[in-house]
């Protein structure tokens, strides 16, 4: 005789498509119940943009250089950045507070926890990018096309989710999760200050431009100038989609492998 | 056809630890925090872990979790390797830590929506289950309060709710009721009784020495990673403690003659073994009833009159703080 191990009440064995759903929809309520992270999505980026457009609009302006477009692809990194800084510290505190372990006794994927994460951040990062379009069209930006404006943000959404299984995967790694979260928040900013984020790669020293010019930040946010501008980006696009799709694949393995990591 | 990798024999052994070591760190930084441990818990059991703060308690729920991989020895559930099957064993358990795992931001039912949704269930069936499960844990009336705000007791409450949305076949209870007020220790005293009565195998670790003598079947006593010991609590008390006899005489002279030279004699023990407190003589009987029963004679036979007699087994403190605390203790094999 033998005991088949099923849901006494739907008679299913754990389907990892509704864990999915599940986690998504509890990460969704702390979203929509979490003022601060709604502010870090749609007001930050938004702010910092329109900052620098006001400081140094006007210059770049007579120059006859279209600075909102410029910042308005930083500006959309940036807001990706933060919706994955703010999915590590999500992440970090239910480790923290005892919720992976629980998740890591059932029989679920490891994905489901972190997938859960990347489709919150999708969405945030959505609502991130929407407020950042808003506002650099408000400020004059003039992207080339629709398709270009699209290209871009989906550029931006991608190097988002690559960014989230980093910065879970640290956050799990950790023995002091909430740590090394709130140092991922800290560094996001100067990290972003070390790329062609808000000054051009022309302006800087030359010693500092190879680093710089081949950054992945640098490479991510330079496709999608190319992309806002109707130009084919060229080697930075090579460059951007091998950074893309080496996160996306080794960053998943990772994550899986270091949720499942038993000491 | 059931899955080949889902199905676990039945009436086998829900928990089975064998030779089980767990090492931290290497070379001269390495601490063995587990050695040689081997024991089992079969369905509708409680074995409760017993032992000090850092006897080895956790890391044994977590290798037999899968939350952490032993260094050597075998750990299996319900008929499948922790190390080998892990996503098999993980099908059989549910774990409740020493601290409620649940999110403060969510209400108590939208915990319960999620952790059964994580289980697989459908939406409305994780709402039907989370409704049983509050009305069965008495937290319905604070369903849709925030998690953030219930009492101790009630978290804890939840927390274990959440680990039954689909009933395991062992459980693990790592220190429930630590920091609970009285009665919801008690509320949870019930829950596992209840459990057991279903046939859920359960292994609790635990401090508090009440509480393993109220729920254990069967308690296993742990020191620095070693077994010391493994029985019943009546077992235990009957194979370390030695029961304490009390005799109530007339006069304060005639105790102190009984403790110098009625006894001594009798019992083949020293006079410093008995112990004189106004009108009560107190000594351990060491042979139990036998004792007693000697003591009563001789002082009949040397014309003295008793006025009470009592014999009072030894407590589970007894054993624990003979087994576990006391340094040089040997382990003992286990019934």
């Amino acid at each position: 005789m033998v005991t088949v191990i099923t849901d006494p009440v739907s008679g299913r064995r754990p389907s990892n498509v509704r864990a999915l759903v599940g986690a998504v929809w509890r990460n969704n309520l702390r979203l929509r119940r979490n003022s601060a992270s709604l502010v870090s999505a749609l007001v930050i980026p938004g702010m910092s943009m329109l900052s620098f457009w006001v400081v140094f609009g006007h210059a770049a302006s007579s120059a006859g250089f279209d600075y909102a477009l410029f910042l308005m692809a930083a500006a959309m990194f940036q807001g990706v950045m933060f919706a994955a800084g703010g999915s590590a510290m999500a992440l970090a505190v239910d480790v923290e507070n005892g919720l992976i372990a629980r998740m890591r006794a059932m029989p679920i994927r490891a994905l489901v926890a972190v997938g859960g994460r990347m489709i919150t951040d999708l969405l945030r990062s959505l609502l991130s990018l929407t407020a950042i379009v808003a506002i650099g069209l408000g400020c004059g930006a003039k992207p080339d096309s629709i398709g270009g404006l699209l290209m871009a943000c989906l550029v931006a959404l991608l190097m988002g989710e690559v960014l989230v299984l980093v910065f879970c995967g640290l956050s799990l790694r950790s023995a002091h999760p909430v740590q090394v979260a709130s140092l991922i928040q800290g560094i996001e900013l100067p990290l972003l200050m070390m790329s062609t984020a808000f000054i051009p790669l022309a302006a800087l020293p030359d010693w500092l431009e190879p680093f710089i010019k081949h950054m992945p930040f640098s490479v991510m946010i330079d496709t999608n100038r190319a992309f806002l501008n109707g130009l084919t980006p060229g080697n930075e696009g090579w460059e951007a989609l091998g950074w893309l799709v080496f996160g996306l694949v080794a960053g998943s393995w990772w994550v899986s492998r270091t949720f499942r990591r038993q000491a | 056809m059931p899955d080949p990798g889902m199905i676990v024999p039945a009436g086998e052994v829900a928990l089975s630890v064998r030779d089980l070591c767990k090492t931290f760190g290497r070379g001269t930084k390495a601490k063995q925090v587990l050695m040689g441990l081997s024991f089992d818990v079969h369905p509708a059991q409680v074995v409760s872990l017993l032992g000090a703060n850092g006897a080895g308690k956790t890391t044994l729920v977590n290798i037999a979790s899968t939350l952490m991989l032993p260094t050597a020895g075998t750990v299996t559930v319900c008929g499948a390797d922790v190390v080998t099957r892990p996503r098999q064993v993980r099908q059989c358990i549910s774990l409740t830590g020493q601290f409620a795992a649940v999110d403060g931001e969510l209400t108590g039912k939208e915990n319960l929506i999620f952790f059964a949704r994580l289980n697989g269930l459908s939406r409305a069936a994780a709402a039907k289950r989370a409704d049983e499960l509050l009305e069965r844990f008495r937290l319905a009336d604070a369903a849709g309060q925030r998690a953030a705000k219930y009492s101790g007791g009630m978290r804890r409450r939840l927390d274990i709710a959440a680990s039954l949305i689909v009933e395991p076949q062992l459980l693990f209870l790592d220190e429930p009721t630590t920091g609970l007020d009285p009665l919801s220790r008690r509320e949870l005293w019930e829950m596992v009784d209840e459990l057991r009565g279903q046939g859920v195998a359960i292994l609790l670790t635990t401090q508090y020495l009440d509480e393993a003598e109220r729920l254990s079947d069967d308690i296993v006593l742990l020191r620095e990673g070693r077994k010391v010991s493994q029985g019943s609590p009546a077992q235990l008390r009957q194979r370390f403690g030695a029961s304490i006899c009390k005799i109530g005489l007339d006069e304060a002279t005639l105790a102190q003659k009984v403790a110098t030279s009625v006894l001594p004699g009798v019992l083949g023990r020293a006079q410093d073994d008995f112990t004189v407190d106004a009108l009560e003589v107190t000594f351990t009987a060491l042979n139990g009833a036998e004792d007693l029963i000697a003591a009563n004679r001789a002082i009949i036979a040397s014309g003295i009159e008793i006025t009470s007699t009592s014999l009072t087994p030894p407590s589970l403190d007894d054993v624990f703080l003979g087994t576990a605390f006391v340094s040089g203790t040997e382990p003992v094999e286990g019934v």
